[in-house]
C-alpha cells in the first residue's frame, strides 16, 4: 500500500518541502530509501525500524521503498526520520488514513522518542509560505515554533503520541504563540557600559560608531580594556526589531545554536572568533556550505580581537560582506548567499610587544617590526573602519572618579533616536545608516559649509592625513551632527570626527 | 655630468675596485695625481715596494685598457648627477665642501644627485638620532627641521627610520635637505626608503662617498656618519642610547670641533641616554629651532604667534602642566568629552600638541 507524508529539509537558510512516499510490496523483506539521501538520511533506516518497534507498532515484513521527492534535491540531516516512520506505519495500514495531511519533522531515537533538529524556524517560515496549515515539530524545539503566526505548530515528544494524534486517539500540545515585544523587554546584556570606569573617549566613540553603524578599531596596550569595551557594543545597539530577530534566528537555527534559548535571538549577537579560526569557519562553507561566523554575527557585532593576528586571507574575505552585507559561499554542491550585515569592531596593540608610545614601559620592537605589524591590515579594509581610537590603561587616580557611569540602556535610547533619523533620511536610498553612504549620498546629504571645507583642508595639511580619510571623516561627522539633532554638519561635528581618525594607520 | 679629468677617473675607478683600503687609494692618488694611466712602470714599482706585486700587476693591467676603465667609471657614476672629487679642491667653483676636506679622512669622491648648490650653503645643521625614537621626539625633530629649513638652514642627515626620517620629513617641503647615504646613490639601503630618496633628489640632495651599487656593511654606517658630522657646524642629537649610531656622529662632531646640541630627556628613558650623557659633558641642551639657530649663528625669525581662544588656551595650559589624557582633561576642566575632543583636535591641527600612540597628548 502507498502512503504519503510531508517533511522538510534545509538548504542554505530556507526550508524545502520534501514529499515522503512509502510503498510496501510483497517480496523479499527489504528497506530502500531513494531520492539523493545523504549518510544521515540513509542511516535513518535503522533508527526508524527500532523506533517503530519500540513504539508498540509493527514494522512490516515487506519490501519497503521510500522515495524522497523532489529527487534532484540533496537531502541532509536526520529531520526526515519522523515522516518516514509515520509513512511506513501508514503504508502498513496501521493509521486511519494513508494520506497524512500534517507536515512533520524530527529525528527519532531507537526507543521512539523524538529529538530536536536544527533549522526549525526557517522550516516553519517556508512551510507557512507553502500553505502548510499544521506542522509537528520536536518538543525540544517548541520554543522556536512560538513566534510564527499563520501555522498551527504542535510539539511531539515521541512517535507513539504522533501516531495516536493522527489516528484521533490523542492530542498533541499546540505550541503557544509568544509576543516578541514581551521577550524583547527582558533583553539584558552581560556587558554594560555602566561597569566601565573612565574611558570617556572610548565610550563616546562607541556611541558615535553605533549611532551611524560605523566600524571601529580600538588600539591600545594590553590590559587597557579594549575587549571589555567591545563587548558592550551590542548593549547599546538599537533595539532589535522582530524582522531582524527572525533573520538572525534563522541563521542561528540552521547553525544549531538555538539550544536552551527562548526560541528567538532577541539580543544582538556578539561573535568573537579566535584568530586561529579557519577562513571557512569565519566566512562559511564546508561541504554543504554552512553559514560562518560572519553570518552568525548578522545584525550584531563581529569582534576581531588582536586584528593583525588574523591571517590576511581571512581579513580580506571580510571585504565582500562589509560592502554588500551578504556573503556568497560557493561550493561544488551549492552556491548560497547568507546575510552578513554586521558591525565590525577590531582591537589591536600599537606594536607586537604592545607598549609602543607608552610612558610606563619601554617598547622593545624595531620600527620595521611595527611597520610590518600594522601593514597586516590592508588599506582597503582599513578604509572601511570609520572610527579609530586609542585606548589607554586607566590610571588609579582616574579610577577614583565618583561620578556614576551612564548605563547602556540610556545610551541605547539616544542611539535609537539617531538611527530613526537616518532611516527616515535614507528611506528612498535603499540604505539605512550613515556608514553605508556612497559618494552619491555624501554629495546629497553631507554638504559642507565653506568654513567646514576650510577646516578639513587645513586638517589634511597640518595632520598629514591621506586623501582616503576624507569620506570616512565626513560620514562620521554626519553621524555626530545627527546625534546633535543638527540639520547641517557644523565645525564642531567635523572636528570631533577628525579626532577619531587614528594615527599611523 | 661634467667631463671627468684623468685623476677623477682614477679616483672613481679605484673607488669601484672592491677591497682597496682608503689608505691605499689615498696614497695612490697623492703619488700619481693624473698620471696613473701613463706611467705603468712606476705603478708596478710603487706596489712592489709595498710588497703588493700581484695587486700592482693586475691594477696596471686594468688601467692599461682604456675602454675597460671608461666602462667601469661609467658604471660607478651612473645614477649620480655628478661626482665631486677631492682633486677638484682648490679649483674655481669646486663643490667639494671645505669643512669635509679639513677632516683627517676626507672622502675621495662624493657621488651626488639633486641640488648640489646646497653643499655651498653656510648654515647647515646635522640632525641624527636613533631608529627607536619616541613619537613625541619624532615630532619635535620634524618640527625643528621644518622651522630651520624654512628659515634658510640646510638639514643634513642619513635616511634611516626614526629621527633621520623625521628630519627629512620636516625639511623636505622646503627642499633644504642633504641626505648622506652609507650605500651608493642607487640603490638606497634600506630599499623601503627608495621612494623617499627619489623625493629628496628632486629638490634636495643625496650624497654618498660610495659608487653605484655599493652594499653597506655594518661598519659603513659609522664611516658615513663622519661625513654627516663634518658637513655642518652644528650636530643635533635627537635621541640615542649608548650603542646608537648617533654616538659615532657625536664623537666625530666632537673630534672635528663642531657644536653638539641635544634634546633634553627625563629620567629612565633609555632612548635618551646618549643625549643626557652628552649634555653632561658639555653639549648644548636644545629644545627649539630658535636655540639651534643661535648655535648655528644664524638669525631666526619667529613666525607670527598662533591665535588661541580662551578654551584652547586653558586646555593647552593643562596639557603643558602634564595632564595628558583626554579623560583627565575633561574631568579637570569640566568639559563634556565631545566638546573637549574638538578643542584637542584644533590644538593638534595648530601643531601645538601631539597625540601619542597611547592616545595621550604632549605639548610640542
Amino acid at each position: 500500500m502507498l502512503a504519503k507524508t510531508r517533511g522538510f529539509v534545509i538548504t542554505g537558510l530556507d526550508g524545502r518541502e520534501v514529499d515522503v512516499e512509502v510503498d510496501t510490496n510483497l517480496g523479499l523483506p527489504g528497506f530502500e530509501i531513494v531520492g539523493l539521501p545523504d549518510a544521515a538520511v540513509k542511516e535513518s533506516k535503522e533508527r526508524v525500524r527500532s523506533a517503530i518497534k519500540n513504539s508498540g507498532r509493527k514494522f512490516p515484513i515487506h519490501k519497503i521503498t521510500v522515495n524522497l521527492a523532489p529527487a534532484e534535491l540533496k537531502k541532509e540531516g536526520a529531520g526526515l526520520d519522523l515522516p518516514i516512520a509515520v509513512g511506513i506505519i501508514a503504508a502498513n495500514g496501521q493509521l486511519a488514513s494513508a494520506d497524512v495531511k500534517a507536515a512533520m519533522i524530527g529525528e527519532l531515537s531507537l526507543d521512539g522518542k523524538i529529538r530536536g533538529v536544527n533549522g526549525i524556524l526557517p522550516i516553519l517560515i517556508s512551510a507557512r509560505e507553502k500553505g502548510v496549515k499544521e506542522m509537528i515539530i520536536p518538543g525540544e524545539n517548541s520554543e522556536e515554533g512560538s513566534f510564527i503566526d499563520g501555522i498551527t505548530v504542535r510539539a511531539a515528544d515521541d512517535l507513539k503520541s504522533v501516531c495516536d494524534y493522527l489516528e484521533g486517539k490523542g492530542d498533541l500540545k499546540i505550541v503557544e504563540k509568544k509576543e516578541y515585544a514581551q521577550v524583547y523587554q527582558a533583553a539584558e546584556y552581560d556587558s554594560d557600559l555602566k561597569y566601565v570606569k573612565g574611558q570617556l573617549v572610548a565610550r563616546r566613540a562607541l556611541e558615535v560608531a553605533v549611532s551611524g553603524n560605523h566600524n571601529i578599531i580600538l588600539e591600545g596596550p594590553p590590559g587597557a580594556g579594549k575587549t571589555m569595551l567591545a563587548k558592550c557594543i551590542p548593549s547599546i545597539m538599537p533595539d532589535m526589531s522582530f524582522r531582524e530577530a527572525l533573520e538572525t534566528t534563522k541563521i542561528h537555527s540552521v547553525a544549531g545554536k538555538m539550544k536552551d534559548t527562548e526560541g528567538i535571538v532577541y539580543r544582538r549577537p556578539f561573535m568573537s572568533p579566535h584568530h586561529t579560526a579557519s577562513r571557512v569557519s569565519i566566512i562559511g562553507g564546508g561541504q554543504s556550505a554552512k553559514p560562518g561566523v560572519v553570518s552568525l554575527a548578522h545584525n550584531g557585532v563581529l569582534f576581531l580581537d588582536e586584528m593583525p593576528e588574523y591571517p590576511r586571507s581571512v581579513l580580506e574575505s571580510l571585504r565582500q560582506p562589509l560592502e554588500d552585507r551578504v556573503i556568497t559561499v560557493t561550493r561544488v554542491k551549492a552556491n548560497l548567499e547568507y546575510p552578513a550585515s554586521f558591525m565590525l569592531a577590531g582591537s589591536m596593540n600599537p606594536c607586537p610587544c604592545g607598549y609602543y608610545g607608552s610612558k610606563d614601559r619601554e617598547c622593545t620592537c624595531s620600527p620595521m617590526q611595527i611597520k610590518k605589524y600594522r601593514e597586516r591590515i590592508s588599506g582597503p579594509l582599513l578604509d572601511r573602519m570609520d572610527i579609530r581610537i586609542n585606548v589607554d590603561n586607566v590610571k588609579y587616580d582616574e579610577l577614583t572618579d565618583k561620578t556614576e557611569a551612564e548605563s547602556s540602556a540610556e545610551v541605547r535610547r539616544r542611539v535609537n533616536r539617531t538611527r530613526a533619523l537616518q532611516r527616515e533620511r535614507f528611506k528612498d536610498d535603499g540604505i539605512s545608516s550613515n556608514a553605508e553612504m556612497s559618494e552619491k549620498h555624501l554629495n546629497k546629504y553631507c554638504v559642507l559649509s565653506r568654513e567646514c571645507e576650510e577646516i578639513l583642508k587645513y586638517a589634511f595639511e597640518s595632520l598629514k592625513m591621506s586623501a582616503r580619510a576624507r569620506s570616512r571623516i565626513i560620514k562620521v561627522a554626519r553621524t555626530i551632527a545627527d546625534m546633535d539633532l543638527s540639520e547641517n554638519i557644523e565645525p564642531k561635528h567635523l572636528l570631533e570626527a577628525i579626532s577619531y581618525r587614528g594615527d599611523g594607520l | 655630468m661634467t667631463e671627468l679629468t684623468g685623476i677623477e677617473k682614477a679616483i672613481v675607478f679605484l673607488d669601484s675596485t672592491e677591497g682597496l683600503e682608503y689608505k691605499y687609494k689615498k696614497t695612490i692618488i697623492d703619488n700619481f695625481k693624473g698620471d696613473l694611466f701613463k706611467d705603468k712602470a712606476r705603478l708596478l714599482k710603487f706596489f712592489e715596494d709595498r710588497g703588493e706585486r700581484v695587486l700592482g700587476k693586475s691594477l696596471a693591467e686594468m688601467l692599461g685598457d682604456e675602454s675597460y676603465v671608461e666602462k667601469r667609471v661609467a658604471e660607478a657614476t651612473s645614477g649620480a648627477d655628478d661626482v665631486i672629487t677631492i682633486a677638484s679642491v682648490g679649483e674655481k667653483g669646486s663643490y667639494y665642501p671645505e669643512p669635509l676636506r679639513e677632516t683627517p679622512v676626507p672622502p675621495l669622491a662624493l657621488y651626488v644627485k639633486g641640488n648640489k648648490e646646497l653643499l655651498k650653503e653656510k648654515h647647515k645643521i646635522s640632525i641624527v638620532g636613533s631608529r627607536k625614537t619616541l613619537p613625541q621626539y619624532l615630532s619635535a625633530t620634524e618640527k625643528i627641521a621644518r622651522e630651520l629649513s624654512e628659515n634658510g638652514a640646510v638639514v643634513v642627515t642619513g635616511i634611516a627610520d626614526g629621527a633621520d626620517s623625521a628630519a627629512i620629513k620636516g625639511a623636505l617641503p622646503s627642499g633644504r635637505i642633504i641626505s648622506v647615504q652609507a650605500s651608493g646613490i642607487y640603490p638606497v639601503v634600506p630599499a623601503s626608503k627608495q621612494n623617499l630618496a627619489n623625493e629628496i633628489a628632486k629638490n634636495g640632495l643625496l650624497i654618498s662617498e660610495n659608487p653605484k651599487g655599493y652594499v653597506p656593511r655594518s661598519f659603513s654606517y659609522p664611516v658615513r656618519n663622519r661625513i654627516i658630522a663634518a658637513l655642518s657646524p652644528v650636530t643635533l642629537i635627537a635621541s640615542g642610547n649608548a650603542k646608537s649610531g648617533a654616538k659615532y656622529t657625536a664623537d666625530y662632531a666632537a673630534d672635528y670641533g663642531r657644536e653638539i646640541a641635544c634634546f633634553p630627556y627625563g629620567l629612565g628613558v633609555a632612548s635618551g641616554e646618549l643625549c643626557k650623557s652628552l649634555i653632561k659633558s658639555g653639549a648644548a641642551m636644545t629644545e627649539s629651532a630658535k636655540e639651534a639657530a643661535f648655535l648655528m649663528g644664524m638669525t631666526f625669525e619667529k613666525k607670527s604667534e598662533i591665535q588661541l581662544n580662551e578654551v584652547e588656551k586653558a586646555v593647552y595650559k593643562s596639557i603643558k602642566s602634564g595632564i595628558n589624557s583626554t579623560d583627565a582633561l575633561a574631568l579637570k576642566l569640566g568639559f563634556k568629552i565631545y566638546e573637549l575632543l574638538t578643542i584637542t583636535v584644533s590644538l593638534e591641527m595648530k601643531g601645538l600638541i601631539v597625540k601619542g600612540p597611547d592616545g595621550r597628548f604632549e605639548a610640542n
